[in-house]
């Protein structure tokens, strides 16, 4: 896996695994130990996708009754 | 506070944006407003102490130079000697504006240290950022030197070396449970029925102390026999009691001559004035004398509150305070009209707040388990009188306004809701929890009575009196009712049930050998052989933290003793045994489930998956959750999502879930507290679920060591409940709420703007009846929207005051975790 | 050595009574060399005061002694602090990366919260 941010390149465990914001999606974060940046892993291609910010879900909203429940970050 | 709204906003636009705090600023009065400002947050953000918070070292080191003093005096002697010299020396302050007082720090920034408590504490704050005050190295000095006085003659100290070492050292793993084994942190009741509906101040409690020792001396000075031996350590106790009372009317008037000092002296404005003459007068009366004023009646009720809390680190806050000072109120307000309803409700918002103020160093575990609060502060609203008749009055919907108007984190509310509430006092309790602040969770009153007379024999008119010992547990006020000590250490991590259960008892965390060998998991070839393993390790589990409970409540009169907790308490004044002491306490125990659902979506994930339609095999499972599911991502997705989820309506895994409850609560009849009561099992989370994300291994439900646990009690995993807000219900009401445990945690999320206006009250007060009729004993709810929550994220300066429910507390937002934000975020919205 | 006996040498291991004569001095040091900048250290899910087992050595080791003990065997990890000094640890690996951040939660294999390790790694 390559890091978006500082591109340094190991295998996936290598990484830090953080946590998976929705149990049932396959994006969690894991953290650069290079660079230190939290990074939305894609489990199945292990692949980083993008750092993530505060505020940031690159996961998706809640669910539930969306529209309702609005998501800024969407 | 940063980013203040342009003035001429209007209430109606803040409505609609949902920003309530500013509502409040605009609202409430000047010194409310001044109050509130003044108080800085004394709980972790995320396990942090805020910049500028600092550890008291005064109070430790006073008490500390006594304690070697009174060396050869016994345990409760020795304490009170020793508080009292706090008490008489330690710096008091008056807050600006404030008309109530009491700290348990010598300056209003600071951090109460138990510092008798446990070495492993002390040590921790030794290790602390950000906490010693300046100049730092000194302050390291200095609690270097006290560390190495107390270091192994602790409370904890002594207790682990009478522990079985195998329990001594596995508990202390931190993998099963949490707590301390000892009164020195715990969630001690109080006795409210002496001290308010019987109208005892501390000079009535001297005098009954008195007879008491006139009493015993009839015994000590008559015939000689083996029965009056005993009685000369009661006397001894007795004049432990008598100690901490007058220290604590000296300490109360201390704050008087304060008051009329700053008044005669130096304050200029003559109706502040007024206020401290007012204020002098208070303190000269109370706790002295019983309260004869609504003023007095809340700064009675807070002396002893701080007073407790000096003489131990009080993890919870048990009180009713609209039933225990309505008498008081009622004459001042409704009768009297010596105070107006705008004045007292300055009060009660000022009351909040000083209860907002307290804090004390807690260990980390502690911090990250109640992220951006000191404790569990749940007072308790509402409910029933002794007679049956509802008890909510005017001053119930005092403290629901006022806590709108304050919005502290803490105290919260929990409402004991009955059939006979009126309408008015429902459309209050709404109000709060549509402005957001997730308090008052709803009680199911008549059921919580029923199982509390079910578990504990509590007589019907006690268990009428019910507070909440801490966030979710049932306690009557009553001298034999009252349980004055809860150490929390009877505290479950339940999720390594189910862990032990499929790694034969060792823990890959910890690296140790912790539960009973219950075989390899790889060979199982049924469901029943995983059930049976899980059963054996959920009784060794509960088995180890009650024997830890167990002998805590047993010796504590011994190695650590509550001089001013027994003065306060009818039992011990009565007996001259430390109110620790298990004599005469019905009991009232019960163990603490966290991360209780994972053990039915992984059962149920396995059962269904492994040996029902044998797509994988129990070697594959293993082999998943060894490498933490990585490699194994498509495995665990089916794991997530082809496998029945609790909170669905699902009778596979409903069924399982109440088959583990069942177990655990035959289980709970055949373990006893010291008093010979049951143990019965109150699944719920605070922040737990996230402290032990990284301790609790990768589990069949799909979870990775590292991911948040579920957010507790009986509530779904966050978005797997599917199936709409009825359905969560309708599985939360297949289990016996009376018979299954003791209480049962229901988190929800709302839509904010579904829940608008008096069409949103309607339909919430139609869920609630359903809720009521399905026998669910508890719910609470969070009710800000995902938009919000993502721009506090962004933005935190600017979303300081934003509230969230987090699990059987509230906390600021902005105040916990980025997990466990996530976390919160990420539970269904549900629409109702 | 019966199972008490056996429990008890654990407890003593890892609740060492020699903590007690520690200095300001002895308390600030993290050795450049020590278990709390090791892969194998792992902090105890209890008490953030610093201590931990190692998941490499067993209880019954002893990397202070001279020759060096390595137990390799056995149900219960090896008891240290992060500032013991494991210069002379043959299964000493440094960590690439430490989280020092109190702001987050407990995470027994990556972070050391201690203001010393804070201060290490300024």
């Amino acid at each position: 896996m390559k890091c978006t941010e500082c591109s340094f390149e190991a295998p996936v465990e290598k990484f830090r695994y953080l946590y998976n914001a929705r149990i049932d999606a396959s994006i969690s974060l894991r953290q650069c130990p290079q660079c230190q940046a939290w990074l939305a892993t894609d489990e199945l291609a292990g692949e980083a996708t993008q750092k993530v910010g505060p505020g940031e879900a690159p996961w998706g909203k809640s669910a539930g009754i969306e529209g309702l429940a609005e998501d800024a970050a969407s | 506070m940063a980013a203040q709204p342009a003035k001429d906003t209007s209430t109606q636009e803040l409505e609609q944006k949902q920003e309530w705090w500013w509502i409040a600023e605009k609202k409430r009065s000047k010194r409310l407003d001044y109050l509130r400002k003044a108080v800085w947050k004394k709980g972790a953000l995320g396990g942090n102490y805020a910049p500028g918070i600092k550890v008291d070292l005064e109070i430790p080191q006073l008490f500390t130079n006594m304690w070697n003093f009174w060396r050869y005096d016994p345990p409760m002697l020795r304490r009170a000697k020793s508080m009292a010299h706090v008490l008489e020396n330690m710096p008091i302050f008056i807050t600006d504006h404030a008309q109530l007082v009491g700290y348990m720090g010598t300056l209003p920034h600071t951090l109460a240290w138990r510092v008798d408590g446990a070495t492993m504490v002390n040590e921790e704050l030794y290790n602390e950022p950000g906490v010693m005050p300046e100049p730092e190295q000194a302050s390291l000095k200095r609690v270097a030197d006290l560390n190495a006085y107390w270091a192994g003659n602790t409370a904890v100290d002594k207790l682990a070396r009478v522990l079985d070492p195998e329990d001594a050292v596995k508990f202390l793993s931190g993998a099963i449970g949490w707590g301390a084994p000892t009164s020195a942190y715990g969630y001690s009741g109080k006795d409210y029925e002496f001290m308010f509906a019987q109208r005892h101040g501390f000079e009535d409690i001297l005098d009954l102390i008195d007879q008491s020792i006139e009493k015993a001396e009839d015994l000590t000075m008559g015939n000689p026999g083996p029965e009056i031996l005993p009685v000369y350590d009661r006397i001894q106790n007795w004049d432990a009691m008598k100690i901490m009372l007058n220290a604590a009317i000296a300490y109360a008037r201390r704050y008087a001559r304060l008051a009329r000092i700053l008044a005669e002296h130096y304050e200029t404005d003559p109706k502040r004035k007024e206020e401290l003459l007012r204020l002098a007068q208070t303190c000269e009366n109370v706790p002295a004398k019983a309260p004869s004023t609504f003023q007095e009646s809340l700064q009675y009720d807070h002396f002893v509150q701080i007073l407790a809390r000096l003489e131990a680190h009080e993890g919870a806050w048990p009180a009713r305070p609209d039933y225990y000072h309505w008498p008081m109120y009622e004459k001042d307000v409704i009768k009297e009209k010596n105070i107006t309803r705008e004045e007292a409700l300055d009060l009660v918002g000022e009351f909040m707040i000083r209860a907002y103020e307290v804090g004390g160093f807690g260990p980390r575990w502690a911090r990250e388990g109640l992220q951006g609060i000191t404790g569990t502060w749940v007072w308790t609203l509402g409910g029933v009188n002794k007679d049956g008749s509802d008890a909510c009055n005017d001053l119930t919907l005092a403290f629901l306004q006022a806590a709108r108007l304050v919005r502290v984190a803490n105290p919260t509310f929990g409402f004991r809701w009955h059939p006979k509430v009126r309408d008015e006092v429902m459309r209050e309790v709404f109000e709060c929890i549509r402005h957001g602040l997730g308090y008052p969770s709803i009680r199911n009153d008549p059921l919580l009575i029923q199982n509390a007379m079910h578990w504990h024999g509590h007589p019907l008119e006690e268990a009428r009196t019910w507070v909440h010992q801490a966030c979710m547990s049932p306690c009557p006020t009553t001298k034999h009712g009252v349980q004055p000590m809860r150490m929390a250490s009877a505290t479950a991590n339940c999720a390594k049930m189910v862990e032990y259960a499929l790694h034969n008892g060792y823990d890959h965390v910890v690296q140790m050998q912790m539960g009973p060998k219950t075989g390899d998991a790889r060979k199982f070839k049924t469901f029943d052989e995983l059930f049976a393993a899980w059963t054996t390790q959920m009784k060794w589990l509960i088995n180890t933290l009650v024997r830890t409970v167990n002998l805590g409540r047993y010796k504590d009169p011994e190695f650590y003793g509550r001089p001013f907790l027994s003065a306060i308490s009818e039992r011990a004044v009565e007996s001259g045994l430390d109110v620790v002491s298990p004599v005469g306490d019905r009991g009232n125990c019960w163990v603490t489930g966290f991360t209780w659902v994972e053990n039915a979506d992984s059962l149920a994930a396995v059962k269904k998956l492994v040996f029902d339609e044998k797509r994988y095999t129990m070697d594959d499972l293993l082999n998943a959750l060894e490498n933490n599911w990585n490699g194994y991502e498509q495995m665990r997705r089916d794991f997530v999502n082809d496998a029945p989820k609790w909170g669905n309506d699902d009778d596979f895994v409903d069924g399982i879930m109440v088959r583990c409850l069942q177990e655990v609560a035959k289980h709970s009849r055949e373990i006893k507290c010291p008093s010979g009561n049951s143990w019965p099992l109150l699944p719920e989370n605070v922040s737990g679920n996230i402290h032990y994300s990284s301790i609790v291994g990768a589990l069949p439900n799909g979870r990775r060591l590292g991911d948040a646990l579920y957010d507790g009690g009986i509530s779904p995993g966050p978005g797997l409940d599917k199936k709409g807000p009825s359905a969560v219900l309708k599985s939360c009401g297949k289990i016996d709420h009376v018979g299954d445990g003791r209480a049962f945690l229901l988190n929800q999320r709302l839509s904010p703007s579904q829940l608008a206006g008096e069409k949103g009250y309607q339909l919430w007060k139609a869920y609630i009846r359903t809720w009521a009729d399905l026998g669910l004993d508890h719910v609470q709810f969070n009710m800000v929207s995902d938009e919000t929550l993502r721009a506090a994220q962004k933005d935190p300066e600017k979303y300081q005051e934003v509230i969230v429910r987090v699990a059987g507390y509230s906390a600021h937002f902005v105040d916990i975790s980025r997990k466990t934000q996530d976390n919160i975020i990420q539970r269904t919205v549900q629409g109702i | 050595m019966g199972r008490r006996d056996q429990w008890k040498q654990v407890q003593s291991g890892i609740y060492d009574p020699s903590l007690k004569a520690r200095t300001v001095e002895e308390r600030e040091t993290v050795p450049d060399i020590a278990c709390g900048l090791c892969k194998n250290f792992a902090e105890n899910a209890y008490a953030s005061d610093g201590r931990g087992l190692c998941r490499v050595l067993k209880i019954g080791s002893d990397i202070s002694a001279s020759p060096v003990v390595y137990v390799l065997e056995g149900e219960v990890g090896y008891p240290a602090y992060f500032t013991t000094n494991a210069a002379s640890c043959t299964h000493f690996e440094r960590m690439d990366f430490i989280d020092t951040d109190g702001s987050e939660v407990a995470d027994p294999n990556y972070r050391r919260v201690q203001r010393q390790m804070e201060n290490k790694f300024k």
